[in-house]
């Protein structure tokens, strides 16, 4: 177990590493230069002044240089300050954080009890009419993408009379608001995740459900419930597990743009304004924070393939 | 030995020859006939074990000893169906019920109780042998976590597994073979059925191993005076286990009588074949293999489904289908040249 441990952590920095070194460097060749930009904000552009702001804001100094400096920081808790407003960068990050982490939560637990319970379902029905509909909706979910899915919701809630509050507000401010505030981003990112799930679940259950250990808990009695909940969908339930884990990377990356469309000061809306300002430090630190997230899922992903199955607890410890 | 010379004779629609016992039927199978979707895998079965019998069902791969089981264990699955017999339990017909209703009436595991052929598929890999045996055991009234775990735990003993206690909180996959057939047997019992099946229960384990397991279900199914199905290829399994056996051969059966009885004198050819004893039809001659194989469903032979294969088969064994038929000493045949064949050898 604790090599088990000390192995994906290991692999999780380097990770990391690769990536802040990957967004580092290339997003410094993407056109469009921070100090141009707030130049030519405040009206006169001259090489001189452009040398003198490129100085002050520390973008002289080598690449490499700047790569260390910033990457020291980091290590010590410290990712540098917003290029625009001066503000530290790690109190925006963790204000940004809480409303992208809600949502995705939020989406994923909802998108797995959809998917899992149509999975099921599907499974249990098989060959019926309801098993057919289950199915054509999944298809039809897989194949729409997360932006057109939020707006759809946006103009169907329209349609209906109903807008969402604005501005936004947090949980723990008011709780009525931020929950209109989340729940309709959240359905939109969770549709995706429930019709890739809930395929998936149906063909781990009608495998499952084939084997000898479920005739033979049949014939020893075993309610239907806890025959299909308990001893099936828990024997379905590693692969099943593997596809959420890389559906809240789809799920996460499906923020930058719900967040936009949705109003939500998250993670996301503060990567695509960063993006647009050219703030470095700002980027660095969103990528940074979503490689951490990504990580740490895959890490809670593979703890529970342990909690499901006694063999591969087993064959860790 | 003449047919119908001895023991009075039980009419067709009864068919528990045994030997006279007193104890009543427990299970009759009538002529049972089982579909997987257009096939029919099982054609005519007919059987039936008394409490605290033991009935062996012996026959070649194929013949369709596992799917008249599952008959009726109502186990048959996706596209199987009774399509023609009956199945009684204790006098209550039970040939077509719902799952739910097989439920509601305490058929699964209540009252009979099952042991498959691979303890290693048949046990859930995630979850313990503790709650295996809860989930049957719940079914006789007990509760609460001390009473079913002592409980459980005197089961395991009783099918002699070491460190009872331990056991219960293991996986599956941390016992051996055999121990796994031996917690399978305990789950099975731990129900307290009145008819135990067992599918050739000891087919996968080791051969160590195998006569200790037999050897465990036969003491368990005398103390406990339950009926017991067990289901063989093996005729050393029939003498060592059962008290009566039935005979298939494609989907039928064609001899049923006292295990003695049978390996003393086997009457039908199919059975001597088995027994490796097979009449030619002429007087003194014997061959020893049987050759080809079981027909399947789309292939089944006109006449008597054995009659390719039969060494004695006269021509009208093509053409006329043979029924089962009672013969001397509680015996039931299916063979036209029944009484032919034992004039001859008389
Ligand atoms: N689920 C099923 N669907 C279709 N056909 C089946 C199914 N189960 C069994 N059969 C067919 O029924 C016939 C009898 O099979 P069965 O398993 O009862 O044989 P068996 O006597 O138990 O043989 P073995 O000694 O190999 O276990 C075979 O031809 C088999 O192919
Ligand atoms: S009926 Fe004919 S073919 Fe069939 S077993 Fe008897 S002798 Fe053989
Ligand atoms: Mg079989």
């Amino acid at each position: 177990m604790l090599t088990f441990a000390l192995r994906r952590a290991v692999l999780g920095i380097l990770v990391l590493i690769t990536v802040s070194v990957l967004v580092f460097v290339s997003f410094r060749f993407v056109p469009g230069d921070i100090v141009n930009q707030q130049l030519s904000e405040a009206g006169a552009v001259t090489p001189e002044l452009l040398a003198q702001k490129r100085a002050q804001l520390g973008l002289d100094k080598p690449l490499l240089v700047q790569f260390t400096e910033w990457a020291s920081g980091v290590v010590t808790g410290d990712f540098g300050k917003s290029l625009w407003t001066g503000r530290p960068v790690a109190n925006q990050i963790v204000t940004a954080l809480v409303p992208t982490m809600q949502l995705s939560i939020v989406a994923i637990i909802l998108g797995a009890v959809l998917g899992i319970g149509a999975g099921v379902a599907a499974a249990l029905w098989r060959g019926t009419p309801g098993d057919m509909i289950l199915r054509i909706v999944s298809t039809v979910f897989l194949a729409i993408p997360q932006l057109w899915l939020g707006l759809l919701t946006l103009t169907g809630l329209a349609m209906i009379g109903y807008y969402i509050p604005l501005p936004y507000r947090s949980f723990s401010v008011n709780p009525a608001i931020n929950f209109q505030q989340v729940i309709f981003p959240a359905v939109a990112l969770s549709l995706g995740v429930a019709a890739a799930l809930s395929r998936l679940t149906r063909s781990a259950m009608l495998e499952v459900t084939g084997a000898d250990f479920i005739r033979a808990a049949r014939a020893r009695g075993v309610p239907s419930s806890r025959l299909y909940i308990g001893h099936g969908l828990k024997n379905a339930l590693i692969p099943v597990i593997t596809l959420l884990g890389t559906q809240f990377g789809n799920l996460l990356s499906g923020t930058v743009i719900i967040e936009q469309i949705f109003n939500i000061p998250g993670l996301g809306n503060m990567l695509f304004e960063a993006v647009a300002n050219r703030d470095y430090p700002v980027v660095q630190a969103a990528v940074l924070t979503y490689g951490v997230i990504t990580i740490v899922v895959n890490l809670l992903v593979d703890l529970s393939y342990g909690i499901v199955d006694p063999r591969i607890r087993e064959a860790r410890s | 030995m003449t047919p119908g010379s001895a023991t009075p004779m039980t009419p067709m629609s009864a068919p528990s020859y045994g030997q006279g016992s007193a104890e009543p039927t427990v299970l009759a199978v009538e002529a049972l006939a089982v579909r997987y979707g257009d096939m029919e895998v099982c054609s005519d079965v007919s059987l039936s074990v008394r409490r605290g019998e033991a009935l062996a069902l012996i026959g070649e791969s194929g013949s369709g000893k596992s799917v008249t089981v599952l008959a009726v264990t109502g186990l048959l699955g996706r596209g199987g169906a009774i399509s023609r017999g009956s199945v009684v339990l204790d006098g209550e017909e039970i040939t077509r019920l719902s799952e739910k209703e097989r439920r509601r009436r305490g058929l699964f595991g209540r009252r009979i109780g099952v042991i498959f052929q691979n303890p290693s598929r048949a046990l859930d890999p995630v979850f313990t042998v503790g709650q295996q045996l809860n989930e049957a055991l719940s079914l006789t009234g007990l509760n609460g976590r001390e009473a079913l775990r002592s409980k459980a735990a005197e089961w395991l003993r009783h099918v002699g597994l070491p460190d009872p206690e331990e056991a219960l909180d293991r996986y599956p996959h941390q016992l051996s073979g055999g121990q796994r057939q031996r917690a399978m047997i305990a789950i099975a019992l731990a129900s307290e059925p009145e008819l135990l099946i067992a599918d050739e229960p000891t087919t996968a384990l080791d051969v160590t191993i195998q006569a200790q397991v037999l050897n465990l279900i036969r003491r368990l199914q005398r103390e406990l005076n339950l009926a017991l199905i067990i289901v063989t290829h093996d005729f050393g399994v029939v003498a060592a286990m059962a008290d009566r056996v039935s005979v298939m051969y494609a989907g039928e059966v064609v001899e049923t009588g006292s295990v003695t009885e049978i390996i003393r004198d086997p009457r039908h050819p199919y059975t001597r074949a088995l027994l490796g004893s097979l009449p030619t039809g002429q007087p003194g001659a014997r061959i020893e293999a049987l050759p080809g194989s079981v027909p399947s469903a789309g292939t089944m032979p006109t006449g008597c489904r054995f009659h390719p294969r039969c060494p004695a088969a006269v021509a009208e064994c093509a053409g006329e289908e043979p029924r089962l038929e009672p013969a001397s000493y509680g015996r039931v045949l299916r063979c036209l040249r029944a009484e032919e064949l034992a004039a001859y050898d008389a």
